[in-house]
Formats: C-alpha cells, sequence, structure tokens
C-alpha cells in the first residue's frame, strides 16, 4: 500500500491500525518531533526515549484523537508533555522568582562544529545552556506557540510567572548568545 | 527592549522551528517491539501446533483407553467360559442324537454337539458372551476360536436341551446327508490344530456328521460401527463480517461506501472413528472471498497526479472538484477482489445425540492455510497501476456443529457449519487483523 499524505495515512491508522500506515507517520514526523526533544532535553539518550514513548502512546490512544485537528499538533502535545515529565519541571523549578537553578550552567565545553557556521548550533547550544526552567519557557512560548495560560496549567505555575519567567529566559539566551 | 525581544524570537524560530534530526533506526526497533511485540507471533503458530498436539492427545487417549476396554472384555468372556464347566457323560447322556467323535471323549473327555453350523466359528471370537458361554458349554476349547481351525460337523437331528433361541445362531437351512461328500472348498479352509490339545474335528474324522455348504460363506449384515475409516466431500457458503478491502489511494476520503461479499469453501475429509462417538480427521480445502466495494474517493492533488495520472484512464466526467479540502472527487468506484486460500485442517468431532440414523454433535478444527491470495477482479472509474497480487498466511481456528444422517452403512449426509476466527498478524499485508467467517457446508460421507 502506499501512502502518499500524512492525512490520508492517518486516517487510514485510526479506521484500521493499519502498521504501514503507522510507520508511514513515523516516517513522517520521527524526524521532526526528536528534533523537539533535542530542544528540550539535549541528552539524546532521554530524547530518544520520550520519542520512543510518545509514538507507542499515539499508537494506542489513536482513538483519543478525533480526526479534526491536526494530527502532528496531537502528538506534539504528547511529545512535549513526554519531555515535561522527563525533566520533572514542577513548581520548584520556578520557586525562586529570578532566582535561577544554575545545575544546567555547564555548558559543552566541545566547540559545536565551526565549518559550520550556523546560527542554529549556536542557538541550540546557548538553548541548552539555560537552566532548565528558561528552556522549557522559551520552548514552549517562543518554539511551540503555547500561550502563557496553557504553560501555567502544564507547569502548575501562574501565568504572571510564565511571563516574567519568558522574559528573564529571554534575557539569559541573549546574555548566553553575546558571550559567545 | 521589546524589538530585541522580538528579533530573539524571530531568531529561534527561524533556527530552531520545524526542523529535523536524524533519528538513530534503533528507535523505531524499540517502538516496534513494544507495539507488535513477537511474542504474539510465536503464539500464532503455538496455537496451530498446540490445537495439533491436543488433537493427537486425545486421540492416543482413546485409543488406549479403547485398547484397555477390549482387554477387559475377553478377561470377562474367559471367566464366563471358566464358569461353565463342560460334563461330557451329561451332555452325551443328553444328546443322544450327537454324533460322538472318538477323540472327544477319549482323549479330551470333552463332549461335541454337532448340531451348529460351520459359520458359527468363522464369527466366534466376535459373538456376544451369551452365546460364547452357550458354545463353551458345548466342549469347545478356546484354541479352537480361530475361524477356520475347525469344521464343525452339523447334526441331522433336533437336540433336546437346545440353548434358548436368542443365544443361537440361526440354523442352516441346508442340511445334507451324513454320507454327502464334503464341500470341497470347505474342506481346503481346514487347518490343523495349533497344538496337540487342540481338537482337530473335521468332516473326515466326523463321518456321520453333516457338513454345511452355505453358512460360511453368507456374509454378516454390514453394521455401521465396523466402519472406522471415512472420506468426506463438503462444500457451502463462507459468510464473513470484514469487509476485505484494499484502498491503493491510502487517502481515507472515502464516502457512500457500500460493499457485498460472498464467498464459499469446499474441501475434503479423511476421518477415523476412535469411538462410537468421537473422531477425528484431517483434510484440505479451498476457500474463496469475493468482494466488491462501491464508494465515491476524494482524490488528493497529490494521488491524482502521482497515482490516477500514470493510469491513464481519467473519466473527467466521474472527476470532479467538489471535493472536500480541494480534493478531486471520483463517484461510484466499484472494486471487486478475490481471496483464494488452500487450507489444512485437523479436527475433531464429538456426538453428543444419536437418534435412530441421526447424530448430533460437535466439531473442533484447526486449519492453517497453505497459500492465500488477493487479486483485484474489477476496477472501475479509475485505473491503478501496480495491483500486484499479495501473498498472506493465517490460522483459524473454529467450532461448530454436525449433523449427520446415515442413509447406509457406507454413506451419511449432513451438514456442518462451523465458525472460525482468521487470525492473521502478517504485518507486510494490508489483509492484517482478525476475520469471523461461518461456513455453512453440506456434507457426503462415505464410510469403510
Amino acid at each position: 500500500m502506499k501512502f502518499t499524505t500524512l492525512h490520508g495515512a492517518v486516517e487510514v491508522f485510526r479506521e484500521s491500525k493499519d502498521p504501514r500506515a503507522f510507520r508511514y507517520i513515523y516516517d513522517s514526523l520521527s524526524g521532526k518531533l526528536y528534533y523537539v526533544c533535542l530542544r528540550y532535553l539535549k541528552n539524546e539518550a532521554d530524547a530518544q526515549d520520550v520519542l520512543q514513548e510518545s509514538f507507542v502512546t499515539a499508537y494506542h490512544k489513536i482513538g483519543a484523537f478525533s480526526g479534526k485537528g491536526s494530527f502532528e499538533g496531537w502528538i506534539r502535545r504528547i511529545l512535549v508533555n513526554n519531555c515535561l515529565s522527563k525533566l520533572r519541571i514542577d513548581k520548584q523549578t520556578f520557586a525562586f522568582n529570578g532566582e535561577l537553578h544554575n545545575e544546567e550552567q555547564t555548558v559543552a565545553e566541545e566547540e559545536s562544529t565551526t565549518d559550520k557556521e550556523a546560527t542554529e548550533a549556536r542557538l541550540m547550544e546557548a538553548l541548552h545552556a539555560l537552566p532548565v526552567g528558561y528552556r522549557t519557557i522559551l520552548n514552549l512560548a517562543v518554539l511551540e506557540d503555547y500561550s502563557h495560560r496553557e504553560i501555567g496549567q502544564l507547569l502548575g505555575i501562574s501565568e504572571s510567572t510564565s511571563r516574567s519567567q519568558l522574559t528573564r529566559a529571554k534575557a539569559a539566551l541573549k546574555d548566553k548568545l553575546e558571550r559567545r | 527592549m521589546n524589538s530585541e525581544q522580538n528579533d530573539l524570537e524571530k531568531l529561534l524560530k527561524d533556527n530552531l522551528s520545524d526542523k529535523t534530526a536524524g533519528v538513530p533506526a534503533i528507535v523505531w526497533e524499540k517502538i516496534a517491539a513494544e507495539i507488535y511485540p513477537k511474542k504474539k507471533r510465536r503464539g500464532f503458530f503455538w496455537l496451530f501446533f498446540g490445537g495439533i498436539g491436543l488433537l493427537t492427545g486425545i486421540a492416543t487417549a482413546c485409543i488406549v483407553f479403547c485398547g484397555e476396554r477390549s482387554s477387559a472384555q475377553q478377561i470377562i468372556n474367559h471367566k464366563a467360559i471358566a464358569l461353565h464347566p463342560v460334563k461330557p457323560a451329561k451332555a452325551v447322556a443328553e444328546q443322544p442324537t450327537t454324533q460322538e467323535h472318538p477323540a472327544l471323549s477319549t482323549s479330551d473327555h470333552r463332549s461335541f454337539r454337532s448340531s451348529e453350523k460351520a459359520a458359527v466359528h468363522n464369527d466366534f471370537v466376535k459373538q456376544p458372551a451369551g452365546k460364547q458361554h452357550w458354545l463353551a458349554a458345548a466342549g469347545i476349547s478356546e484354541s479352537h476360536r480361530n475361524p477356520g481351525e475347525i469344521r464343525v460337523a452339523q447334526r441331522t437331528e433336533p437336540v433336546t436341551n437346545e440353548p434358548s433361541p436368542e443365544e443361537q445362531p440361526a440354523a442352516s437351512p441346508e442340511i445334507v446327508p451324513a454320507d454327502v461328500a464334503t464341500d470341497p472348498e470347505a474342506a481346503a479352509t481346514e487347518t490343523a490344530p495349533a497344538n496337540s490339545d487342540t481338537l482337530a474335528i473335521t468332516a473326515d474324522t466326523v463321518p456321520a456328521a453333516t457338513i454345511a455348504s452355505e453358512p460360511a460363506t453368507t456374509p454378516d449384515k454390514p453394521k455401521a460401527a465396523d466402519k472406522k475409516w471415512s472420506v468426506g466431500i463438503y462444500g457451502g457458503q463462507s459468510l464473513y463480517d470484514m469487509a476485505v478491502f484494499k484502498d491503493y489511494f491510502t487517502s481515507g476520503q472515502l464516502s457512500n461506501r457500500t460493499f457485498k461479499s460472498g464467498g464459499f469453501e469446499a474441501g475434503l475429509q479423511f476421518g477415523y472413528a476412535i469411538t462410537s462417538r468421537i473422531s477425528v480427521y484431517g483434510g484440505a480445502a479451498f476457500n474463496r472471498k469475493t468482494s466488491s466495494f462501491r464508494y465515491d474517493l476524494a482524490i488528493t492533488e497529490s494521488d491524482y497526479f502521482n497515482v490516477v495520472l500514470p493510469g491513464e484512464l481519467l473519466p473527467l466526467e466521474q472527476i470532479s472538484y467538489n471535493g472536500a479540502d480541494n480534493c478531486f472527487l471520483a463517484e461510484n468506484i466499484t472494486a471487486s477482489y478475490q481471496i483464494d486460500s488452500w487450507l489444512l485442517s485437523l479436527g475433531g468431532t464429538f456426538d453428543l445425540v444419536k437418534w435412530k440414523k441421526f447424530s448430533v454433535g460437535i466439531d473442533l478444527r484447526i486449519s492453517a492455510n497453505l497459500y492465500s491470495g488477493l487479486k483485484m477482479q474489477e476496477l472501475t472509474v479509475i485505473r491503478i497501476d501496480d495491483y500486484a497480487a499479495e501473498r498472506f498466511n493465517y490460522v483459524k481456528p473454529g467450532a461448530g456443529l454436525h449433523i449427520d444422517y446415515r442413509l447406509s452403512p457406507w454413506i451419511s449426509v449432513g451438514t456442518a457449519p462451523i465458525y472460525n476466527l482468521q487470525i492473521n498478524r502478517d504485518d507486510r499485508s494490508f489483509y492484517a487483523g482478525n476475520l469471523r467467517e461461518i461456513v455453512v457446508p453440506l456434507q457426503v460421507k462415505f464410510y469403510f
């Protein structure tokens, strides 16, 4: 069976759990979702675990997907939730308003491949250098377009905390980028 | 400050959004191992071979059990004989017309009643206990009970102490004088006794006796219970609950879908009756399913140019641009498929009710396919370039009833509706999934 669109594969998978449809979905989305995992988690092994866990959840919970919205958006939410679970982010992460947990300050010493000169690499490196709370807020608010209300619900913090943390996260990222 | 932050946001989005990273192959392997555990596949085969083992075990147990019962019956017969000792003098005295053979009175001290037909010996082993008792009382030892060892002479006059009618074999209608020559054919069947104690009573040693010529060759009336082996031919409709549908477009934008399905199964079964109620059988069958779908198909732009166009057939009058989400809509597509399977089956039947010539029982069966293939028979409106036949494997355990009417000892007719669960775990096939099926065949069985 040939699948030519993600939508088609998702529909077939929803109806019959066709393994090949699921494989097509995996092939279509895994790269993108793996990148999302790497943005949150830094550690590749953790990222692979979360990716695996998210696809397995999607496989078993496909009935919960109504089919009206975007499947990618649906599985991405599963993935983000799994990333947050992996990070064990809770209120304590943001308990000290303005005081960041510095255990994540250690930046990988190895220089990224210089020949790339890619802003992407610099950004990713700077992002990974941020404390987990800031990195998560940036990921959610800027890269995933979650509202502060949604972030508040996800992380168990208030909207105002989310806003202030985002401001600080941006400042911290800017600082990291300027230092490099 | 705000513009700086916005620039930073833009920088992040431009560089880190919608990017991909190469995923190690191990991730998919782990996912596949979790959602398609191999254990299930092993279960698939265990189910088949477990079923075969179970049936073999039942068959073995039944054979052993029946063998023990036969031995026990023989012991009972021996005891019955021992409980009725022969009284030669009395027997001779009470049977004045009986021709006494010298050998009987001198060597064995046994009397011999010459009134019974020779054919009795041929069936001796099979006779009921009562009859054996009567013959034992007549003084015929166990060692004489092999067919052909003895020709028993027939007396010309009735005896006074006949056993009860139900114990006696039917008297031969043909009685010949004592001095008539022995039937050469019958004489040719005579053999020497196995040992010296055995009485060898032949026409020559009993000159006064008469020889029955016919009873030895008269065939017994055949009994249904004696026929252990059977060959059955069956065929009938197959009804199944899942539409076998192959969607080459895979888009899922089907609407107004209706389908018709039909099928049949025909096969041959070789059976063996372990007991009067339990039989086992093995066989081969051919099963065909046909499915015909009619539906509207919303073809995405991608499908339209990649799948429909290469197919060359573009009936534009039936493809309109009014599908949802800017799809082309092909209406009233008909697609017909045919799935053929060759099956091997093993099973067992157990008769619950036997009434006159009817028998009703349960039928347990497990089948596995030797070959199954799907072919597209018809596709209208659109044309698909590549619809090569697919092959796949499945196993189907089943349970059902059988109702038979025995027309004669050699033949029976009946029906044996059976409910099957067709299990297919072949991930590579679109045909993956379970299918429930009822086959309602007519069956003719020949027994021998």
